[in-house]
This record gives structure tokens, sequence and C-alpha cells, in this order.
């Protein structure tokens, strides 16, 4: 019997110079049983999807697409291996040969960095990969997604993207010297601790700082194309060559002067407001406590507490639960707080229990409320 | 009826499945569509499993048009990867020049259900793009394109956001000709007022336009109304109001308009109008009038329906 022969009847691994195209769900059966020859080519794709016996692939192993999500047997993959879209999502597979692929997804992943020389034409996610610290100069993808990795720190120089997702990064501080991010999306949400944006950062489509507490200005001459996310951020106004953008506060489309103007919206406006996202956008800008001021709250419950007089205020609202505030003086801070709590609120006491966490106003029985 | 085939044409060339097996022959001529599967799906395939098999052809650079068909069966996934997909491969499909985003049929997935997204860095990849297609209205959003090949743009919605028309209103497209909006129904998502449709029906947003499209439109009366003494129809060779639920009042309107007789073509197929309605316009327009696939109300409980062609 021939190679082919024994290799068909299923007999012992042969290991034989020429690739036969084998299909997915015998190359399967094959791989596991370590009957695997090497320069398998498989036809269609192969999944090892939360697989914990698979311990080794063979060398040079050619499929559309391998899935070794959740496998936790597997640390190394061949250096030879060829595939368009490889998945090591919530696998232990520590570090990856230099390969070439479309799209690798390896969402909460053991990585620690990507190799250089390592070429992913798409897209890749690492997001959740909290032990990311480094990725290689010159890193070019499509996509590039690092979303809560949060020990990552920086960003390679000349990175090469269209879309890049950092949000979450809090470990990022600071910005290559030489990088592009063009035409797409620069996704920065929560990024608390980037004070700026890059200067060689031109031209996007969208752009999402949104969280960015320490961001107190964007580069006049970035133009984004379609909408910036301002929300908590210290930004006072678009860039000059982003006039006329549109304006998203935590992905509520709103407009110039709600972001930068707050003091000009009216109680007339929120109450007049159908649609309720933007109206909690209103509200928010605008401020409990002057929105339940003129909006002439009235007050349910009223009672003291060592702060002072606390007051229970109510504002119905059109389609929406009503607003209903707790408003307190702290002594400490010398500060008035007006606290939203649950629309079925009555009384001071219980608007003070759910604010202390309570959900059962009876077990809150302070000693002292400060 | 209306979605139950794919597109055969689009842009002036026929559309034509692209599979791995098959290859790509004469990769400029017909527009590739490249779609998803049930068995391919089933398979663990992805849609960009495909288009990443289509870019190593060797003639990917030949290019000019691509379909995208279904990508989802779960209606879960929204079009963002297939975007970012075809903005990152703008380097690989230089003569890209007709793009369609959702030829997909009620069958396998109603348009309503199609998750669709932010198209505007496609506006930006591709700066030779002359035609422009999207099917689904969920999660769309399209941004103030400035765009200076763009000629035909079309939107297909079972309810069209008002922020579309708005982000359009803003909109720098100067060689635009064909402008085709499915409006849609409340029920679905429609919030467009006659007020959003200002700009476009004043004739100066667009300066070039040819086809002014209103479709598929539960509003099509007010449309018409609108329309009718609007300084577009003074401009445009063909008005498109078909689909919609036009009726003997919106009829009248446009037969009374001063400027509906210079008109080229006049498309309200698939109407609610009477007969002699349909009579009135055919004498008040020198051009073409398309008044066909004419419906009867839908009675009910004393009250009168009448849908638009593509309401889910």
């Amino acid at each position: 019997m021939n190679a082919v022969a024994r290799f068909q009847a299923g007999e012992e691994k042969v290991d034989c110079a020429a690739p036969l195209a084998v299909d997915a769900k015998k190359a399967h059966g094959m791989i596991l049983a370590g009957r695997a020859l090497a320069n398998m080519q498989v036809k269609g794709h192969l999944s090892f999807e939360d697989n914990f016996k698979l311990t080794h692939l063979p060398d040079g192993l050619t499929v559309a697409s391998l899935d070794l999500s959740g496998c936790s047997g597997i640390r190394e993959l061949p250096c030879d291996l060829r595939v368009r879209r490889l998945n090591i999502s919530g696998s232990i597979v520590q570090s990856l040969p230099p390969l070439g692929c479309y799209e690798l997804e390896a969402r909460s992943s053991s990585l620690v960095t990507l190799p250089e020389g390592l070429r992913v034409e798409g897209r890749i996610d690492l997001s959740g990969s909290t032990k990311l610290v480094a990725l290689p100069p010159k890193l070019k993808t499509g996509s590039l997604v690092l979303a809560n990795c949060v020990s990552l720190e920086s960003l390679p120089e000349e990175l090469d993207v269209y879309f890049l997702d950092v949000s979450g990064c809090a470990g990022l501080h600071e910005w290559p010297q030489k990088a592009s991010i063009r035409i797409g999306r620069l996704n920065a949400s929560n990024c608390f601790n980037l004070r700026e944006l890059p200067s060689w950062l031109r031209e996007v489509s969208q752009l999402d700082v949104s969280g960015c507490a320490n961001l107190h200005s964007l580069p006049d001459d970035l133009r984004v194309s379609s909408w910036i996310d301002v929300a908590g951020t210290r930004i006072s106004r678009l860039p000059r060559a982003s006039q006329g953008v549109g304006v998203r506060w935590r992905g509520v489309p709103i407009d110039e002067r709600i972001a930068f103007r707050p003091d000009t919206i009216s109680v007339d406006e929120v109450l007049a407001e159908t649609n309720s996202e933007v109206r909690r956008v209103l509200l928010e800008r605008m401020g409990y406590e002057k929105f339940l001021l003129e909006a002439e709250a009235q007050t349910l419950d009223c009672d003291r507490d060592p702060g002072g007089e606390r007051r229970l205020m109510r504002v119905m609202m059109q389609d929406d639960e009503p607003l209903v505030c707790l408003s307190v003086f702290c002594p400490s801070t010398q500060r008035q707080y007006m606290l939203r709590v649950p629309p079925a609120t009555g009384t001071c006491r219980q608007a003070a229990a759910w604010i202390a966490g309570f959900d059962r106003t009876e077990d809150y029985n302070p000693t002292l409320e400060t | 009826m209306v979605l139950h085939e794919h597109l055969q044409q689009f842009a002036g060339k026929p559309v034509v499945d692209w599979s791995e097996d098959a290859g790509l022959k004469d990769a400029a001529n017909p527009i590739a569509r490249l779609s998803l599967s049930y068995d391919e799906y089933d398979t663990n395939a992805k849609w960009l499993d495909l288009f990443a098999a289509f870019l190593e052809e060797p003639d990917v650079s030949q290019v000019t048009g691509i379909v995208v068909g279904v990508w989802d069966f779960e209606s879960s996934e929204t079009s963002q990867s297939i975007v970012e997909a075809l903005v990152s491969a703008r380097d690989r499909l230089p003569n890209l020049r007709a793009l369609f985003l959702g030829d997909i049929l009620s069958e396998e997935n109603e348009m309503s259900w199609i998750q669709q997204s932010d198209l505007s860095p496609l506006f930006d990849a591709y700066s030779e793009l002359e035609h422009l297609g999207v099917r689904g209205g969920s999660g769309l959003n399209l941004g103030s394109p400035r765009h200076e090949k763009l000629q035909s743009l079309r939107v297909e919605t079972g309810g069209m956001d008002a922020g579309i028309v708005q982000g359009l209103n803003r909109a720098q497209l100067p060689n635009l000709e064909h402008l085709e909006l499915w409006l849609g129904t409340s029920d679905y998502g429609a919030t467009v007022a006659i007020e959003d449709l200002q700009p476009i029906l004043g004739g100066e947003l667009f300066p070039r336009l040819r086809y002014l499209g209103l479709r598929n439109c539960e509003m099509a009366d007010e449309v018409a109304r609108a329309v009718a003494s609007a300084p577009i129809v003074e401009r445009i060779q063909t008005l498109d109001l078909s689909l919609g639920s036009l009726s003997d009042e919106g009829a009248q309107a446009l037969a009374q308009s001063p400027s509906i007789a210079r008109l080229e073509k006049l498309d309200i197929h698939y109407h609610y109008c009477s007969d002699a309605a349909v009579e009135a316009l055919r004498s008040a327009i020198n051009g073409e009038l398309d008044a066909t696939d004419a419906q009867k109300p839908d009675g009910y409980d004393g009250e009168s329906y009448r849908y638009v062609a593509v309401g889910e």
C-alpha cells in the first residue's frame, strides 16, 4: 500500500511531502488523535472551540479559519500555519508565530505582545487582553482593537491603521511620535491618562474621547467628518477644522450648544424634549439642582440630618419616569448635593437608604449620618 | 414583490455572484456580489472570510463594483465590520466605483431587521466612488458626506430616521445626479418630516440632480403636495414617488403643479390612486407616466389602510 492509501485507510500518521486536501470534520478528528499530517490542507473551517484536549497542531497546517477560542491545552502554534482567520480568544496561547492572515481574534488572550513580522491585513482584536504590555513597531492593519488592554502604556512607533479602539486603556498616557490613524475612527473612550491627542492625527470620520477627563482641547487642524463624543472631557469647543461635525454625549447625538454651553439649557427645553435619551443628557448638562429649582419641583418630603434640611423633590416627566432627587447638604465639604433616586421613592429616609446601598429601607439604621 | 429578487444590475453593470470556487472572471466588468450562504454560515464561515478570499484574487485591483449581500443570519451583527473591512481594503480596490451594502431579500432578513452602521468612513476612503446604495435603516448613519465624484445615492429603508436626511442637508455632493430615499413608515422608525426635506426640494443643495426618488413613503400625499410646488421639479428630469401610499389627494396636487409638465418621467408605480386621478396626471405631463401596479386599500373595521410596498 502506498502512503496515500495508508492515509486514506486512516492508519498511522504519514509524513507526506505532497499536501492533501482533507475535509474539516475529518481533519478535526485526525488532529485530536495526533494522526494529522504535516502540511495538511483542510477544506473549510476548523473549530476547536473550548477544547481542552488539543495540545498540538501539525506543522504547515493550511485552513480557511482556525478557531482555538477557549482552548486550555495548547500554548504554541506551528510557525508555518496558514490561515485567513485565527481565533485564540480566551485561550492560553502565550505567543504567536510571525504569521500572515486577514483577521486575528485574540480577545481576553494571554498574549503579552505580538511578534515582529506578524502581518494581519484586515483586523486585530485584542480586547480585554490584560497582560498585553507592548506592540511591535510599524504594526499595520486595517482595524486594531485594544479595548481594556489595561497594561498597555504606549502604542508602537509608526503604527498604521484605519480604525483604532483603545477604549478603557487606563495605562495609556502618551502617543507615538509618528504614526497614522486615517479615515476611520479613533475610540479613546475612558483613557483618562491621556492629556492630548497626537499632532499626526489629521482626519478621521469618528472620534470618541468620552471619559477622557484630562483632555482639555482638540487640535484646531483636526478634521472629524461624522461625529465627536465629548462627554466627561474638559473640551470647551470643537476644532476649527471640524465646524459643523456631529456632537455626541456618551453615544447620544446632541449639538454644540448642549455640549459646550449648558447654561443656555432651559427647563422648558428639557420638558419639551421627546427623545428620552437626549432629555437625560439635557438634565445632566443643566444639572439637577438648577432644573428642579426652575421646574418648581414638588416637595414630596422634608426632614433633617446632621447636615441640615433634607428635601425630596419631584418633577413629572412626559413619556419617562419622574425625576426624583434628594437634596442634602454635606457639612464636611460644605456643598449642596442633588442626588437622583428611584422614581417611586416617597420619603427622605427611603432616599438616603437607597443612596447608601440598602434595598430595604428598614435595614438602614445608621448610627450616624455624616 | 419588491425585495424578492437579488440585484441583477447595479450602476449600469450586471451583478454576478462571486465564490472562491468560481473565481473572478473579467474583474472590471460585472459587479461581484459577496454574500454569505446559510451553509457557509453553518460551517462557521463569516462574511470577512469571503472578503479575505476575494482580496486574494489576482485581478482584484481591477474590480469596479461590489455588492455586499448577506453577512448575518441572526439580525445581531451590524455592518460595522463590513464597513471597516471595505475601508481597510481601499489600497487593494483602487478602481472601486460602485458599492451596494445590503442586497438582502425579505426571506433572508426583513429590511428593518438589517443592522446597519455608520457608513461615513466609506466616503472618505473611496474618493472615486460614483454609486452608493444601502438597504436597511436600523442603526444607519451617513454623516454629512463631502464627495466630489458621487453621482448616485440610494438609501432603502422601511423607516428612515430624520437624522439621515438632516445629515444629507449639510452634505457637499456637487456631482450628485440621482438621489433616492425610501422613507418608510413610522412603525419602522420613520421620523422624517416634510420640513426635513425642504433643503432638497429647494433645488440648490444638489445642483446637478436629475432624478429624485422619495419612495416607499407612508406620507406620499404630503410629499407630493410639497414637491408639486417646490423648485426642484423645475430642475430634475425624473420624479419617483413609487412604492408608497400615494392616493388621489397627492395625485391631484401633482397634476396641478405648474412645473410637472416638463418632467421626462413621473413614476408612481405601486400607488392607491383611482383611474380618474391617473388619467388626470397623464394629461398633465408631457413625459412618461408609470402608474402601474395600482393597489386597493385594505378595509378593516370601517377604516381604510394604505400600506407601503416594503413595510417591514
